[in-house]
């Protein structure tokens, strides 16, 4: 427990590499593997701080999947807001693939109690569960509504959920990251509390502050009001690999379809991480009815808005600890031209390994420029930011200058190279729901991944 | 951007006629906003400050609407127009070194749109209509609307998007750019900039040649009247009530506002949305939603609400959550104006007194004004 140990144990080790770079941002090791990271703004009229987990839905399993949502829901619940509602918090908490957060927005001055409130309304019931029949149901009804909702209004991200499933299935990126109606029904306060004690220990732990909180403060705060679980080893999340395949979710009562597809990406840390960001940005995204998206320099957009192919496209890289997914999100109202706007699109991908032109590299760097230091802008509000920065990327993306430099540094040949590697005759994953008749075989698309002449 | 501030200097530049606020930062981006009073309240013709925002960024007198895209993608450049009631905002989210090309395109736009007729057609009414086709989708927004328009019957309660009933000319756009668009009726606000560049550029910009006005900026609390709405449609029933606020009661709904989104209301499971507008915080409109399927089930719902709140109810626990709140929302504007302490001391109880109420969807089943 760390409240009896650190007096005598707390060595700090700050880490060299990241420090030394970022002055503004703090990163410190605690002896008892709890990593403590701030970044500190004087003139910030609030303050964010919170528990960040590296844990989330990858970790875990097709039975207990949507535990780490029920947990996100329990932080939400009306027993803790109303406690936070007295002393003037404002909470938060999001799960994602790899991570999970539960933050807290406050004035100034204010960490001792945020991390007293987080001890005593989460920390300290990670146990308790099963004692607390009446709040568990009340939570499973609500995570159950809100999957409900997801499932019928949210067809962009159910599309996602299952481009996800299929190019990682069998592996732990597959799992919904909310969970499925299914397995949530069948979850019992043992699954919640056994996966907390699992995976909520110290070594699993980041504690962040964000806006008006220093560094020695937030440590201090820890020291006499947190006791996370310690745990000498860290059940191991097994690695995800892409696999091609596709799955069609047709339903012609809808009124569009959507359709990702994707190849598979570059890990979080990978050296070509930003490669395929530029590249993702290069052909960006696109809403019709946006008179200035209309007019982008998008080569793709020639093809497409002749014959209103589509009506939003966005591309993504996204990245996790062993693998990714570089693609694009479409929705279409034609839809008798899906196969026309696929066939396009990847026509386009083609040209990134044989002829892509110096102004759309310049263009995409510019733009995943923008992106990026807009997201550091972000961070001040909000402390989980920060967090998973740390767990995802280690904080290489922190210093926006470096980072800015290494994207100027990308050549047209790098991008080749890498698209030569990721994308030219790339076996593909391919997802779809709403009116995809028009949605060709798998080996037509994959056909498309190369051509014969250039 | 804010979470890299190193130094921050707040400064009102009281020379010149239009208002310049910056705050700097150690950030690589920086936003560049320009605030006119044009919003709808002070359109002359119903939707005509919706197409005049929607017109800005196409083709000036120095450069075509494709050239303006093509050029600002390549600096790593956003651009867009936005509107509310009160204000049409130009903004620019750009890569820092790049702020002169901005302040420069920005200006063009508020001097010398050209306003190309085949525009007119070919994108800003399209445009427009997209936005009323969305705006009409959700409920919430539809109501609202009917809200303002039952609270303030004209000024706030003017129709905030052009939907083709009044008719207006590209003549109408142009007379309405240039009573907006003058130096006394704006304001610029810079996040990430450091405040002697801006005022530099600006005084070397277009900005400082438009046209002399006068501020259309509206202060005193508009005359507000208890109207009642009921709009028949398919779907979704929404049972809504709203409350002009003025100045000195704008704390006490703030409060009112953290407190009904928070489950120490007990009936906080049935309210949809809570929302509080401030216009030039001096006076605002606080609206409360219920929502649902079934639309007795809405009725009773709304009827709850207020009879529990016609009771009265210590709101005084909320206070600090709205402190935070409103810390929050604050940040996103420097404007001077937003940043006088909210003084809650005196926030105590809320009586609900007299409101404003609209019913929308299957008005057969939910109640009338004069029923709660």
């Amino acid at each position: 427990m760390l409240r009896t140990t650190t007096s005598s144990l707390m060595t700090r080790r700050s880490l060299a590499t990241v420090a030394k770079t970022i002055p503004k941002v703090e990163v410190t090791e605690l002896s008892n593997g709890i990593t403590v990271a701030s970044e500190y703004n004087p003139n910030a009229k609030t303050s964010s701080i919170g528990l960040v987990y590296s844990a989330g839905s990858s970790a875990e399993n097709p039975y207990n999947n949507g535990v780490s949502n029920l947990w996100t829901n329990y932080f939400n619940h009306a027993g803790i807001q109303k406690e936070a509602t007295k002393e003037g918090f404002l909470l938060s908490s999001n799960v994602s693939r790899e991570n999970q957060s539960f933050t807290i927005n406050t004035l100034p001055g204010n960490s001792q109690r945020a991390l007293g409130f987080l001890q005593k309304n989460f920390i300290s019931q990670l146990n308790s569960l099963e004692s607390q029949g009446t709040t568990f149901n009340s939570i499973k009804q609500n995570t159950l509504k809100q999957l409900v909702n997801f499932e019928e209004n949210n067809h962009k991200g159910r599309v996602m959920e299952h481009l996800h499933s299929t190019a990682f299935q069998n592996t732990p990126l597959a799992l919904p990251t909310r969970g499925t109606i299914e397995t949530v029904e069948t979850l019992l306060p043992e699954d919640l509390t056994s996966f907390a004690n699992e995976f909520y220990h110290s070594k699993n732990t980041t504690i962040v502050a964000t806006g008006n909180t220093t560094h020695e403060e937030l440590v201090k705060a820890i020291d006499t009001e947190l006791s996370v679980a310690t745990k000498s080893v860290s059940t191991p999340i097994s690695k995800s690999t892409f696999l091609g395949s596709e799955v069609r979710l047709r339903d012609d009562t809808l009124p569009k379809a959507w359709i990702s597809l994707a190849v598979e990406g570059e890990s979080s840390k990978s050296p070509d991480y930003l490669v395929a960001n530029v590249a993702a940005n290069i052909f960006g995204s696109y809403v019709a009815n946006e008179p200035r998206s209309r007019l982008q320099g998008i080569k793709l957009l020639d093809s497409i808005q002749e014959y209103h192919l589509c009506d939003s496209f966005n591309h993504f890289s996204l990245s996790y600890k062993d693998t990714g997914l570089w693609g694009f999100s479409t929705e279409i109202s034609n839809v008798s031209g899906i196969d026309d706007m696929i066939h396009f699109t990847l026509k386009q991908w083609n040209r990134l390994s044989v002829s892509i032109t110096e102004t759309e590299l310049e263009r995409g760097k510019a733009l995943l420029k923008l992106k990026l230091g807009q997201q550091n802008g972000l961070r001040a509000r909000n402390a989980a930011l920060l967090g998973t920065e740390l767990i995802e990327n280690g904080g290489l993306y922190l210093n926006t200058e470096e980072v800015f430099k290494k994207i100027d540094s990308i050549s047209i040949k790098d991008i080749k190279n890498w698209a030569g590697k990721r994308v030219w005759d790339q076996d593909i994953a391919i997802s779809g729901t709403g009116q995809i008749e028009d949605l060709l075989d798998y080996m037509r698309m994959r056909n498309d991944m190369s051509m014969m002449r250039w | 951007m804010f979470s890299q501030t190193i130094k921050s200097q707040l400064i009102k530049q009281s020379v010149r006629r239009y208002t310049i606020s910056s705050l700097e930062s150690a950030g690589k981006t920086s936003t560049l906003a320009v605030k006119v009073h044009a919003g709808s309240r002070y359109a002359d013709k119903d939707g005509l400050a919706h197409l005049l925002s929607r017109f800005n960024f196409q083709t000036t007198n120095d450069k075509s609407a494709l050239r303006l895209v093509r050029e600002s993608e390549l600096l790593g450049g956003k651009l867009e127009s936005t509107l509310d009631r009160e204000f049409i905002t130009l903004r620019a989210t750009f890569l820092k070194e790049n702020l002169p090309y901005y302040v420069d395109a920005i200006a063009n736009v508020l001097y010398k749109t050209s306003f190309k007729p085949h525009e007119l057609v070919e994108s800003v009414a399209p445009a427009a209509g997209y936005d009323l086709a969305i705006s009409q989708q959700n409920p919430i927004t539809l109501a609202k609307e009917a809200l303002y328009n039952s609270t303030y019957r004209t000024d706030l309660g003017k129709p905030l998007l052009f939907d083709g009933v009044e008719e207006i000319t590209l003549d109408d756009i142009k007379e309405y750019a240039n009573k907006v668009y003058t130096q006394e009726n704006i304001e610029i606000e810079g996040f990430g900039i450091n405040e002697r560049d801006l005022q530099r550029l600006v005084s070397d910009s277009l900005i400082n040649t438009l046209p002399k006005g006068s501020s259309l900026k509206v202060s005193e609390t508009p005359k507000s009247f208890s109207g009642e709405t009921r709009i028949r449609s398919q779907g979704t029933s929404v049972a809504a009530i709203s409350i002009p606020v003025t100045k000195e009661s704008i704390p006490e709904f703030e409060v009112l506002k953290a407190y009904l989104t928070s489950p120490v209301y007990e009936l906080v499971d049935v309210i949809d949305t809570v929302s509080f507008e401030k216009f030039n915080n001096t006076h605002g409109l606080f609206s409360l939603y219920v929502k649902g399927s079934d639309a007795s089930v809405v009725a009773k719902n709304i009827k709850e609400v207020v009879s529990s709140l016609k009771k009265g109810k210590d709101i005084s626990i909320a206070k600090e959550l709205a402190k935070v709140e409103s810390e929050l929302t604050n940040e996103k504007s420097i404007l001077p104006e937003n940043h006088e302490a909210l003084k809650l001391d005196a926030v105590k109880n809320f009586k609900l007194g007299k409101f404003s109420y609209v019913a929308l969807g299957d008005v057969s089943k939910l109640p009338y004004l004069d029923e709660l």
